[in-house]
């Protein structure tokens, strides 16, 4: 719950910027096999909660879209 | 005594009939104007022919002149449908008459024929003079330079309040289709006859000392005999509406009249009906052309307005579309990342059997990098392997 309270305290750009990170790690060889576990966890983390911004994202654009075609 | 030498005042009339009638030619045709005439009930028609000295002012001859029933009843309609008015008062004539003396009634002239063209154009000649002397004095366009208001609606009106012709007037400018209100005023004057002229000029008079309160004047008198409205082609009038202050505007006679006044208005039209019209045209004119442009400046907005809201429909649209596609791009990058995490996840290849193994902390990734006896750690699904290495066997290559 704490590391999803901090991933909410990220901006979508932060956010991305720490995913990108992350995976740029675990897919290097030499990261220590130790970490690589956290740091899924923590990509997946992060991808779950950029793809939430995005979908509340598109919901506002649909919802704004139809409330314009309806005026 | 003299008795036999003297005569009865009858034989002396005779011997002047005789005299007169046996010097004299049987016919003349005779100039003059009727300055008195009298319709019997017998069907007879009297009447007073003078001449005037050259300056008019003093009656130089004077004569009475019968017209027998008879010959009156042919000669009547005749001269009245060819010079379009009656015998009257003040009129030129040229008469063919027979000169008879009576004992009882003394000389007189017994019309035979009258020559209608004489009346007519000794009118007409005195209207053109008229008109030259207007247009040498330089008045004769002064009243139609005048500007007229846009929207005359003061009007002062001279006519006589009970003729025809004003009301005809009234009636139809006042309750016009349009709803348009004019505000008038009547100056009465006599509109027909010999005190016409001054009448309607002691009117003008009286529009002229208000005349910042009006818009412009009219002038109106229904149809009539030639006779009746020959007080419009009077110098004296045409030379006041000329000069006059405001616009006039002249609605005399029908169709086929027109006067010296006419001319010298500002503006004439036929009737008095063709007056009121004049000016309810003017307002609906001008009343359509506000509404065209109220027109265009409605549609000028409308069409602004449409313009407008496509070019904001357009941004929306692109910026709707644009951001749906940054949210989709960026939705595909985080499916790729993710892509990306899952795939290279070491944690994933231990499910499914593959292990790893760790020596002194590090990666093994060839049997090189042991040798017998090391200690290695073999991480699989769940959990360690400390292992010890017995023996290592090469690949051949």
């Amino acid at each position: 719950m704490k590391k999803n309270k901090d991933v909410v305290e990220k901006s979508y750009k932060e956010a991305l910027k720490e995913l990108e990170e992350l995976v740029v790690k675990i897919e290097d060889p030499s990261t220590n096999i130790e970490e690589i576990s956290a740091e899924v966890k923590r990509a997946l983390e992060l991808v779950n909660y950029c793809q939430l911004q995005l979908r509340s994202y598109k919901e506002e654009i649909d919802k704004l879209t139809k409330k314009q075609s309806n005026d | 005594m003299r008795t036999e030498s003297s005569i009865t005042l009858l034989e002396l009339q005779e011997k002047i009939r005789d005299s007169i009638e046996s010097r004299l030619e049987k016919k003349y045709w005779v100039r003059g104007e009727i300055s008195e005439i009298s319709y019997q009930s017998n069907g007879h028609c009297y009447m007073d022919l003078i001449d005037r000295k050259a300056d008019e002012s003093q009656i130089s001859a004077r004569c009475q002149a019968i017209i027998w029933s008879t010959l009156f009843r042919m000669l009547r309609p005749f001269f009245e449908s060819t010079t379009g008015q009656q015998l009257s008062k003040g009129m030129q004539v040229l008469v063919q008459a027979q000169v008879q003396y009576s004992p009882l009634y003394g000389l007189s002239l017994i019309i035979s024929d009258i020559d209608p063209s004489y009346t007519v154009g000794e009118q007409e000649l005195e209207r053109q003079r008229t008109i030259a002397r207007l247009r040498e004095e330089g008045m004769f366009d002064m009243n139609s330079t005048l500007e007229l208001t846009p929207l005359p609606r003061n009007l002062a009106v001279i006519s006589s309040e009970t003729a025809a012709g004003y009301r005809d007037f009234m009636n139809h400018l006042h309750k016009n289709d349009y709803g348009f209100k004019f505000i008038t005023e009547l100056f009465p004057a006599p509109v027909q006859g010999n005190s016409a002229s001054a009448g309607i000029i002691e009117a003008m008079d009286k529009v002229a000392a208000r005349a910042g309160e009006f818009d412009m004047l009219l002038i109106i008198r229904g149809g009539g005999s030639v006779q009746d409205l020959i007080c419009f082609d009077d110098y004296e009038l045409a030379a006041n509406i000329a000069q006059f202050p405001i616009p006039v505007l002249t609605g005399i006679g029908h169709d086929h009249d027109f006067h010296v006044a006419d001319m010298v208005a500002h503006k004439s039209v036929k009737t008095p009906t063709a007056a009121a019209d004049f000016l309810i045209d003017i307002f609906a004119a001008e009343e359509q052309q506000v509404a065209y442009l109220s027109g265009r400046l409605f549609s000028a907005i409308e069409t602004r307005v449409i313009i407008e809201t496509n070019r904001l429909e357009n941004y929306r649209r692109n910026l709707m579309e644009g951001y749906r596609s940054n949210i989709n791009n960026s939705m595909h990058r985080l499916d790729m990342l993710q892509q990306r995490i899952l795939s290279n996840n070491p944690l994933t290849l231990l499910k499914k059997g593959y292990s790893i193994t760790l020596c002194n902390g590090k990666r093994v990734y060839s049997v090189k990098d042991v040798k017998s006896g090391d200690n290695v750690k073999v991480l699989m699904d769940k959990g360690i392997l400390n292992c010890n290495i017995e023996s290592v066997d090469y690949e051949k290559e």
